[in-house]
């Protein structure tokens, strides 16, 4: 692959089936410093064939950074987590994981599927926003990510 | 009192009766013996004193006393005057003894009195045998010898011999004894009548009737054999003596022997008949007596009961036993128809193999395991059944068959009792039904208070995502459009974003309220004091913010989830410093042992709370104050409730206005086991 030097967009995969948060996201991102893309699925099933693209997504790219929500029809979001991490090609991939659940014992299991972040969606839009620009300040800026040959 | 007196007065008048009585009888007797009945036997006379028969009647129904009363009052003293002059000195040997004879038989009939009759040998004409031979030693002996003295002084007597042949002391010794005899026999039979007895005032009399006439039968069998023999001994082998003199005057030495042997032989044997018949009757007697007893027993209990002997037939069948079956005793009684009462098809009941001696492990299996052998009594075995054609609906009887063995062990029946459990049983039932109505309600209960904090739980947790789109997109629509549109808009944004974050704050503590119940750990061994120095710990900031002291006592280790009695008492702190007066809030927690439980208190200075509320702080979302004067959503002490009530324990507030409140709750004390 002919890697240039020029500025590439960073590759989001957001994978929610709410379109509030989706929104709510993509705005965030706009008023973030940082040129990405965004990308968005709507179910599990859908994310894994992002991924792996397969069908429609044959020409998909893979995206530096997963925005994963955990209750997602079709397929679980613990289900895509575990698959994500347990897929030699994908468990890179740093996961971040949104959610409304505070329960202690979904938590637990999130990083025992090796989630790379866990967070919970903030009720306060400014600590919405916020959050959303920390992870992108984080993952996309502060953490040197694997640049994965293909 | 006025009994005692009464029977002493009619004891007196009784005794005024009988010598008045005696009395008569005894000069009625001297009466009758001057009329001088003689009987002639030449070269003899007899005189025979048929009189002596009255004191003898009174010896013989009121005893001696009366009887020598009798006699002396003249019964007795007739010979004095018919044998005085006839008989000389002898009459001092020969009166006395007759007045001796009436007391000694009043002796013996008052001892055969006490002893009911008992003894054999007590008996008129026994103890008559003794007092003959001493009779008839005197005639010999005393007698003879006064006799030679004669003739007395005394002019009224001076005819008297000095010399009798020995033939004369013979016909005396056997009139005397015949005439004894004579006089007994009349007086027991006279006794026997009825008209006498009501005179003399004595009880009517049962028994000794037949005892009397057997033994005067068998006397008058002998007197007739002797009267017989004389006759016969005149006529065949006498020829040349005539019959009295056979009779009487003068037997021949063996004949009479034999003669006085046989009056004896048939006195014994009718002594021995009689006494037979008597212990034969004795027995008889005993035996109805027994049966009388037995059956008064079975009668006398109220415990239904029947008795079966060894032919399977029933013998007794209570009052009792009438009344639980309904068959009367008279249709069973006799019969072998015991399954009639219990059973719509013949078939044996537990009595009847208890007869036959069927052997343990037989009968268990008969009745299908559900018999066993009693606990207390000895080859009994007792089962509960179901007896559908008793009673009106069937009834419940406990039964025992035990059975009845005579001296040698030997079975000879069986008894059978019956006890009417078909209350207990129809209880019992009704408390099996009403303890798996009251598991199955229970069992429902805990299902719908799991599905109800599932619900709450549920709710409160999937109601927050739509919540948080409402109050995020309000919030931004403010964040970008505040100022651009009237200032109206601006208030009605703020109002749905105020509104949005109160139902958020609702919703988190309704999920941690119903948490407590679905989220609970198991209790364990907890230290109070860390759980506070916890709680305090989480509220750093409150407490230093309004200058609060917490204080305790030592606290003890408690049964408990430690993360629930952290929010406990972080919860009932976290009260007080909401509820503070003007000064910075003194708390002190301190724990007291009490029967059983340990009650732990938290206490402040605050503005306490009006008895009324005492109740209403306990439910949830229910608060006392407006939101501005006072924050919080009211779920504070619903769950600290909550949290109380899981461990068992109870939870109350003592408060003064203006003074402070005291929130109390206990913990259980539960034994470690290990």
């Amino acid at each position: 692959m002919n890697i240039t030097k020029t500025v590439e967009p960073l590759e989001l995969l957001l994978v929610e089936d709410n379109p509030g948060d989706v929104r709510l996201t993509e705005e965030a991102l706009r008023e973030g410093r940082v040129y990405n893309k965004i990308h968005v699925v709507d179910d599990g099933v859908e994310a894994l064939a992002f991924l792996r693209r397969e069908g429609r997504y044959a020409d998909a790219r893979r995206p530096d950074i997963i925005l994963l929500d955990l209750n997602l029809p079709k397929k679980d979001g613990r289900e895509v987590l575990e698959e994500i991490k347990s897929d030699k090609a994908l468990k890179r991939i740093p996961v971040v994981v949104l959610t409304t659940s505070e329960a202690e014992q979904d938590i637990l299991r999130v990083y025992n599927l090796h989630a790379n972040c866990y967070v919970t969606k903030p009720l306060d839009l400014d600590q919405f926003m916020s959050v959303v620009k920390s992870i992108e300040n984080f993952w996309l800026t502060v953490v040197k990510l694997p640049h994965d040959e293909e | 009192m006025d009994n005692q007196s009464e029977r002493s007065a009619s004891s007196k008048k009784t005794t005024a009766y009988r010598v008045t009585v005696s009395i008569l009888f005894g000069l009625l007797g001297f009466v009758v013996n001057l009329l001088t009945i003689n009987l002639y036997f030449p070269p003899y006379t007899a005189t025979i004193l048929i009189g002596l028969l009255f004191p003898m009647l009174i010896t013989l129904a009121w005893g001696w006393r009366y009887g020598l009363l009798s006699a002396l009052a003249g019964g007795c003293q007739s010979m004095w005057w018919i044998w005085g002059p006839v008989n000389g000195y002898a009459i001092f040997s020969i009166a006395p003894p007759f007045t001796l004879w009436i007391v000694w038989h009043g002796f013996f009939a008052g001892l055969r009195k006490k002893r009911k009759g008992e003894e054999w040998w007590l008996n008129a004409y026994v103890v008559e045998i003794p007092f003959r031979i001493l009779s008839t030693i005197n005639l010999y002996t005393l007698a003879r010898w006064a006799i030679s003295l004669n003739p007395p002084p005394w002019g009224w007597a001076s005819s008297a011999s000095s010399t009798v042949p020995i033939h004369f002391s013979n016909f005396v010794v056997i009139k005397q004894m015949v005439v004894g005899y004579v006089i007994i026999l009349l007086t027991d039979v006279l006794l026997n009548l009825g008209f006498v007895r009501r005179y003399l005032r004595l009880k009517k009399r049962i028994d000794q009737t037949k005892t009397g006439y057997i033994i005067s039968a068998s006397l008058l069998l002998g007197v007739l054999f002797w009267i017989i023999d004389s006759v016969i001994g005149s006529v065949v082998f006498y020829v040349e003596s005539s019959f009295l003199d056979l009779l009487a005057l003068n037997i021949p030495p063996y004949v009479l022997n034999v003669r006085l042997f046989l009056i004896l032989t048939c006195l014994i044997g009718g002594l021995v008949t009689s006494k037979l018949l008597r212990r034969q009757r004795e027995s008889e007697e005993a035996l109805r007596e027994s049966e009388k007893e037995l059956s008064q027993i079975l009668g006398g209990t109220s415990v239904p009961t029947f008795v079966i002997d060894k032919n399977h037939t029933i013998t007794h069948w209570n009052k009792a036993c009438e009344n639980l079956t309904g068959v009367s005793a008279g249709e069973m009684v006799g019969s072998r128809n015991q399954w009639t009462a219990f059973y719509s098809a013949k078939r044996p009941v537990m009595a009847d193999p208890i007869v036959n001696g069927l052997p343990g492990e037989k009968m268990v299996r008969r009745y299908n395991g559900k018999c066993q052998e009693s606990a207390f009594i000895d080859g009994a075995y007792e089962a509960e059944r179901f007896f559908p054609d008793l009673g009106d609906s069937g009834k419940w009887l406990f039964f025992t068959a035990g059975p009845l063995r005579n001296y040698q062990g030997k079975v000879i029946g069986a008894i059978k009792t019956f006890q009417d459990i078909t209350e207990r049983k129809t209880a019992e039932q009704a408390l099996r039904e009403s303890e798996e109505e009251l598991r199955l309600t229970v069992a429902n209960l805990k299902h719908s208070n799991v599905q109800l904090e599932q619900f709450a739980y549920i709710a409160s947790h999937d109601l927050q995502e739509p919540l948080r789109m409402m109050s995020i997109y309000v919030q931004l629509l403010a964040r970008r459009y505040k100022g651009r549109l009237d200032p109206d808009a601006d208030d009605f944004i703020g109002y749905a974003v105020d509104g949005a974050t109160h139902m958020q704050t609702l919703l988190n503590d309704l999920l941690a309220f119903s948490r407590v119940g679905t989220r609970g750990k198991p209790l364990e061994q907890t230290d109070c004091e860390t759980v506070l120095e916890q709680a305090v710990a989480n509220l750093k900031m409150a407490i230093e913010d309004s200058h609060a002291l917490v204080t305790h006592n030592p606290l003890p280790t408690v049964m408990a989830d430690a993360s629930q009695l952290i929010q406990l008492i972080q919860n009932l702190i976290d009260n007080a410093i909401n509820f503070k007066g003007d000064e910075p809030p003194h708390i002190h927690v301190s724990a007291e042992q009490k029967e059983g439980e340990w009650v732990i208190s938290v206490a402040d200075d605050g503005i306490g709370i009006k008895p009324e509320f005492f109740d209403r702080i306990f439910v949830i979302f229910k608060r006392l104050h407006g939101r501005n004067t006072y924050p919080g959503t009211g779920i504070g002490l619903a769950v600290c409730k909550k949290i109380v009530e899981r461990h068992k324990g109870r939870i109350w507030v003592e408060s003064e206005p203006e003074k402070g409140t005291t929130f109390f709750f206990t913990i259980p004390i539960t034994e470690i086991v290990k």
